[in-house]
């Protein structure tokens, strides 16, 4: 081999090496920026080979520009290799291209070239630094990749679910894919993070993966049910499950009997739809004469969504006994689907369910969402009042038995009083005086008609002075009877005076059987009846019309009451001693001594307060009482449940205290303040019942002042 | 030399002198005898002058002026000030002027909230300029009471000065809770009142916050001692049940009040019950029956038919031991006596359903009660007790419709008003706002008839300065210095206010100013010539004979 042969491959070896040499740093640097990726980013798998291509792609542009020359190589030779005498380049000259003196000396610079070994400047570098590459490598599986709250699937640890042993058993990866209902209309959604929010009647779907096998998975919940997950995978380090979330609360991951943290539940209630009547009123009354038709406007609200809507309605025909009820509906469903929010407006013609005079429509709006929760409104009345109702005879003759036939006087009475102010202006004054005496006359005979319901008896009364003449004729006519009783020779007679001013009947009644508002009724119906007869003895026809239709109205009123009736029964009473009465002996009747004592049990009040005394006293040094704040974590843990976005951290904070205090170790002041507050918010005002009040009861002072003031002569 | 040493002196000199003057006054010459004992005695003078040069007091002319700064001065205003006097003008804080208290200050500039009224007088200055400063913005005022039996309510009033430009949301805490919040419009200077329910016996601490949009602007503690809730002992007579005294008893019982009650069933006989408490004979009570009750519940006419006895045992137990009596007043008072002095019902009234009578008259008494119809209730003291007369006697109604609230609300008014006091001995301090680190007069009210002091017996007033803020023994709290600072600054601008008008009127004792005059002596000289003289003359006398 040549000299310059032999020059040209060290060429090629030396730039062989340094290539070599260049791409290893690249993939050495990216080794190491991808080790940092995973340390400090936690990158994982794939993603780390971007640190390696960012590194490798500069490196290998680096690593083709270099080139090495023949030059370098000579130079090189000539510097290392004295032998040579600076004429190593003469080799890759032709040999017959110089002269005599250079070609000795190309002969004796090959020679000497055969000699050497040949150098290897760059192998050391390429060693060194395949070397690193390697040393990169292995940092890069070595180094742990950080711990992530929910990363990916490959995120680090849960906290608080590794052993002692190494490396500790951790949750590497969170998957919790959350699908709402599908009415919600709500996309699926795939968190990595172990606390939930999300509607109610969610699917939740939890996969956990370790970084080494475990045994057991499963979720604690608060309201102490248990999801045990499933292996999904062969290796035992993929697990899953899944739960439908109706109620908010909070869980643990338990792993191997290992219990981590508390992640709340928080669930968004399906409220149930919202419906209220715009119009009409409560309570709506159609006049005479205006159309049959009512205007009905509502509003409905979902939070989610309508499915259907009606308008329920019953209709109430007749009245007393006979009354009819028949039920109609309007269904508007099609109008509200699938609509969170709808404006109903109705004109409701009372016509198509044959209403008539006198009737009455009940109706409401009922609502039902998604859920199949459904909502009513408040029910409206309408009524349709029956203007031939007053004047109606219907009613007076189907009367009860002590409903006399002259109820019909009345009635009479105004038609003739109506008459006769018409005719006024035809008539003279006297017939007109006497027939309005004449229709007095005919009131007062109702009247006293009436009063005897009342047991009155006498024109005079109406419910007040009886008389007592005990005849109880059916006439009580006792007019002639009066100026008899007047009689002087009965002056002084003390029994007539008591007579007079005493009720001699022997029972309260009035010898009537009616009930107290009855008779109140009646009463009143007397005295409008009394007011129309003045009126009419006193010719003012006119004036005495509104008392003779108020009395006709409170006639009708009390026959409509009178259909409501309660048989009377029969009381037995122990038998009376007859022999003991009147005694006034009290010897064998014992003073009757009652004792009552009131026990309340421990209320969960007492409790929280207890437990927030407790962590009051805790937080001026003194020692705690675990007992008390055990009581009141569970009640602070059942209201985590209904609230754990605020109370579960509380909760926690409790849960940290009562560790401490188990260990004997001092609470952290934020935890007992955390725990403080979270007892607070559960804990009520105290009632305000009455007290002694806080002023000394009696000191020295006071005493003083009272006998100085009583020694003052006033 | 100490005091004494002149004396000791001058009496062993006396013997000198007097046997010289003896001497002299023997002497047998006789002419100018008398001359010459007087130069004797002015040589003993100016002898004695030499060795102890008397001094004569100087009066120092003053004139000077002199700044005290205190709490809240204000840079501005001093800056100003001092532009408009000599330069050299000393400066002083309280302490350093009541320490060095310097006799050329005549007129003394105060700049700042000013001082309390006891450190006012204790400055020695014979003119007293106040530069008071603006009033601090924020809460200027607050009061509650430190003390709350369990179920009371905290009332909170203030008031507060908002100088910005934006409102204010006053917020009264508990437990990082909000009780109660009131805002205060920007730029107003107004009272308000919070309140919150009390919700455990102990300590409480209350915090009232001022915020304006996020920026807590103030966190002052309310710091409450709750006491546990007690219960009266009531003894209820009354002729027959109705329907507002069962529901009462009914109420009372369910409460777990200790509840005594006593119908008349016929002339000799009685219904008796006793509601947690022990049952006992409740035939008449006596005076030791009656001491075990804070209240007696009955109406006129059942008191005035127990017996003139009875009566007077009440009479007994009311003024001198404190029992209060409910009477509810439904028809009559009955004769006019001790218990019913001043109070006149009305004539029945028809309302709601019912008739019922009010109180017309109710001369020295307090009104509990009062609706559109008239006064309904009213409190009169009767020595130690008090007396309450309730002419509203439908209160059940409440409890039908469901109502306890108001119920609750009107039965702890009456029966609080005139049950038996049962507070304990207190013991609190006299400023409303004490600090750590300052003055505390911690006034204590002792049960035991112990004469501590004549001018306040049975008043135990101690003068502290406590370092620890914080609940104290005694159950009160010593606050920070750096809390409720405004409210302090406004307070120790009106006792400044009020002291210097006092002041200004001569209507106040304080340290008087410093002595003035300073001593000197006078110049030796004039005591040589005191001395010599005479001496020279003595020598002359005799030489010239």
């Amino acid at each position: 081999m040549s000299g310059g042969e032999i020059i040209r491959r060290l060429r090629r070896h030396w730039q062989t090496e340094r290539r070599i040499t260049r791409l290893a740093t690249g993939i050495g640097v990216g080794l190491l920026l991808a080790a940092m990726a995973k340390g400090l980013a936690g990158w994982q798998d794939g993603w780390l080979l971007l640190p390696v291509l960012v590194a490798l792609v500069p490196a290998l542009y680096w690593s083709l520009r270099q080139k090495t020359s023949l030059r370098e190589v000579t130079d090189h030779l000539d510097q290392a290799y004295p032998l040579l005498e600076d004429s190593s380049s003469l080799l890759l000259e032709q040999p017959d291209a110089g002269s005599l003196l250079f070609r000795l000396q190309q002969q004796k610079t090959g020679s000497a070239l055969q000699q050497i070994e040949w150098p290897k400047p760059y192998r050391e570098n390429l060693l060194l630094t395949v070397a690193s590459a390697a040393l990169a490598f292995c940092l890069l599986l070595a180094v742990p990749a950080k711990q992530l709250a929910g990363g990916g699937d490959n995120v680090a640890a849960v906290p608080g679910t590794g052993s002692a042993t190494s490396p500790p058993l951790q949750i590497a990866g969170v998957k919790v894919l959350i699908q709402a209902p599908a009415y919600t209309g709500l996309p699926a959604i795939v968190q990595t993070q172990l606390p939930v929010q999300t509607v109610q009647g969610a699917a939740i779907q939890w996969t956990l993966q370790t970084n080494k096998p475990v045994q057991k998975m499963q979720l604690l919940f608060n309201d102490s049910s248990v999801l045990v997950l499933r292996p999904a995978d062969s290796s035992f380090t993929q697990w899953r499950g899944e739960k439908k979330a109706e109620k908010p609360g909070f869980y643990r991951v338990d792993t191997d009997g290992l219990p981590a943290d508390f992640y709340t539940i928080e669930v968004k209630p399906d409220l149930p739809p919202v419906v209220n009547i715009i119009s009409p009123e409560g309570q709506t009354n159609i006049e005479a004469g205006m159309p049959f038709r009512v205007a009905v406007r509502a509003l409905l609200n979902d939070d989610y969504g309508l499915v259907s809507a009606r308008l329920a309605a019953t209709i109430a025909s007749g009245s007393g006994e006979a009354v009819k009820f028949r039920n109609e509906s309007i269904d508007f469903s099609s109008i509200v689907r699938r609509q969170k929010r709808v404006s109903w407006n109705h004109l409701l013609d009372l016509n198509q369910w044959q209403l008539k005079g006198g009737d009455e429509l009940y109706f409401y709006i009922e609502a039902t969402d998604d859920r199949g929760q459904s909502a009513r409104s408040d029910v409206c009345i309408v009524r349709l009042p029956d203007t031939t109702e007053l004047l109606s005879l219907d009613g007076l003759l189907s009367a009860m038995d002590i409903k006399p036939e002259f109820f019909r006087s009345q009635r009479q009475i105004i038609i003739e009083t109506e008459q006769l102010i018409r005719d006024r202006n035809t008539m003279s004054v006297e017939a007109f005086n006497a027939k309005s005496n004449e229709l007095g006359g005919e009131q007062k005979l109702l009247r006293l008609r009436y009063g005897k319901f009342l047991g009155e008896e006498d024109e005079t009364q109406i419910g007040g002075h009886h008389d007592h003449d005990h005849g109880h004729d059916d006439d009580h006519d006792h007019d002639e009877d009066e100026a008899a009783r007047n009689d002087a020779a009965d002056f002084g007679n003390a029994e007539k005076i008591l007579s007079e001013v005493t009720h001699q009947h022997d029972i309260a009644e009035d010898a009537t059987f009616f009930d107290a508002e009855t008779k109140k009724q009646l009463k009143a119906t007397l005295t409008e009846m009394w007011n129309a007869e003045l009126k009419l003895r006193v010719y003012q026809p006119v004036q005495a019309l509104p008392y003779e239709y108020k009395a006709l109205r409170l006639l009708k009123d009390l026959q409509q009451q009178s259909r409501v009736y309660v048989a009377k029964t029969g009381v037995k009473t122990t038998p009376l001693d007859l022999t003991k009465r009147g005694s006034g002996d009290q010897d064998k009747i014992i003073a009757p001594r009652l004792g009552y004592r009131q026990t309340t049990a421990t209320t969960a009040e007492q409790e929280i307060a207890a437990g927030l005394m407790n962590l009051r006293s805790m937080a001026d040094g003194d020692p705690g009482d675990l007992g008390k704040l055990q009581k009141a974590a569970v009640r602070l843990s059942a209201a985590a449940a209904g609230k754990p976005a605020s109370l579960l951290p509380r909760y926690q904070a409790l849960l940290r205290v009562m560790d401490a205090l188990g260990k004997q170790a001092r609470a952290a002041p934020a935890d007992l303040e955390a725990a403080s507050n979270g007892l607070a918010e559960l804990l009520p005002a105290a009632p305000g019942l009455p007290s002694p009040a806080l002023s000394p009861a009696a000191t020295p002072l006071s005493k003083e002042y009272l006998k100085q003031l009583s020694a003052i002569d006033y | 030399m100490t005091v004494i040493t002149p004396y000791i002196i001058l009496l062993l000199l006396c013997p000198l002198f007097g046997w010289f003057s003896w001497y002299e006054w023997k002497r047998p010459k006789k002419k100018r005898r008398m001359v010459r004992l007087a130069a004797l005695w002015l040589v003993f003078a100016g002898f004695m002058a030499l060795l102890f040069p008397p001094q004569v007091r100087e009066v120092k002319p003053r004139g000077g002026q002199g700044v005290l700064i205190t709490d809240g001065a204000d840079k501005k205003m001093l800056q100003e000030f001092f532009t408009t006097l000599p330069a050299g003008i000393p400066t002083y804080s309280y302490w350093q002027y009541r320490y060095e208290q310097p006799q050329d200050v005549d007129t003394l500039h105060v700049f700042g909230y000013g001082l309390p009224a006891d450190d006012w007088r204790s400055l020695a200055a014979p003119v007293i300029q106040w530069h008071a400063p603006a009033s601090p913005a924020g809460i200027t005022y607050a009061d509650w009471e430190r003390q709350l039996r369990l179920g009371d309510r905290l009332r909170l009033y203030g008031h507060y000065l908002n100088n910005r430009n934006k409102p204010v949301v006053l917020k009264l805490v508990w437990q990082g809770i909000v009780q109660d919040s009131m805002a205060v419009p920007a730029g107003a200077d107004t009272g308000f009142h919070v309140s919150a329910g009390t919700y455990y016996a102990g300590a409480n601490s209350y915090y009232l916050e001022a915020v304006s949009e996020d920026s807590l602007l103030a966190r002052e503690p309310v710091p409450v001692q709750v006491l546990p809730a007690e219960k009266l002992r009531i003894l209820l007579l009354a002729d027959a049940p109705g329907f507002e005294t069962s529901f009462l008893v009914n109420w009372l019982a369910r409460e777990g009040y200790p509840l005594a009650v006593r119908y008349k069933l016929s002339r000799l006989q009685f219904s008796q019950s006793f509601m947690n408490m022990e049952p006992f004979p409740l035939g008449q009570p006596g005076l030791a029956q009656l001491d075990k009750f804070d209240l007696l519940i009955t109406d006129p006419l059942s008191f005035a038919a127990a017996g003139a006895a009875f009566q007077r045992t009440v009479k007994e137990q009311v003024e001198q031991g404190g029992l209060g009596i409910l009477f509810q007043a439904d028809s009559s008072l009955g004769a006019a006596s001790w218990h019913n002095r001043g109070i006149r019902l009305s004539l029945p009234v028809s309302a709601q359903g019912g008739r019922y009578r009010t109180i017309a008259g109710f001369d020295g008494a307090r009104v509990l009660q009062q609706d559109s119809s008239g006064v309904r209730a009213v409190l009169q003291r009767a020595g130690r007790g008090y007396i309450v007369f309730n002419t509203k006697l439908n209160s059940y109604g409440w409890q039908l419709e469901g109502n306890t609230r108001d119920y609750q609300r009107f039965w702890k008014q009456l029966l609080e008003a005139g049950a038996r006091n049962a507070g304990e001995p207190l013991t609190a301090p006299a400023e409303p706002f004490p600090v750590a680190g300052e003055q505390v007069t911690i006034v204590h009210r002792p049960d035991t008839g112990t004469v501590v002091n004549t001018t306040f017996p049975w008043v135990q007033i101690t003068a502290a300065w406590l370092s620890s803020s914080g609940w104290q023994p005694g159950g009160w709290y010593l606050f920070n210095p750096g809390e409720w600072k405004t409210a302090r600054a406004v307070q120790t601008m009106e006792q400044s206010r009020v002291f210097l008008a006092q002041y200004a009127a001569g209507s106040v004792n304080r340290l008087a100013p410093a002595d003035t005059q300073e001593h000197r002596s006078l110049h030796r000289a004039w005591w040589l010539l005191l001395f010599f003289l005479p001496a020279i003359f003595l020598w002359m006398e005799k030489k010239l004979d």
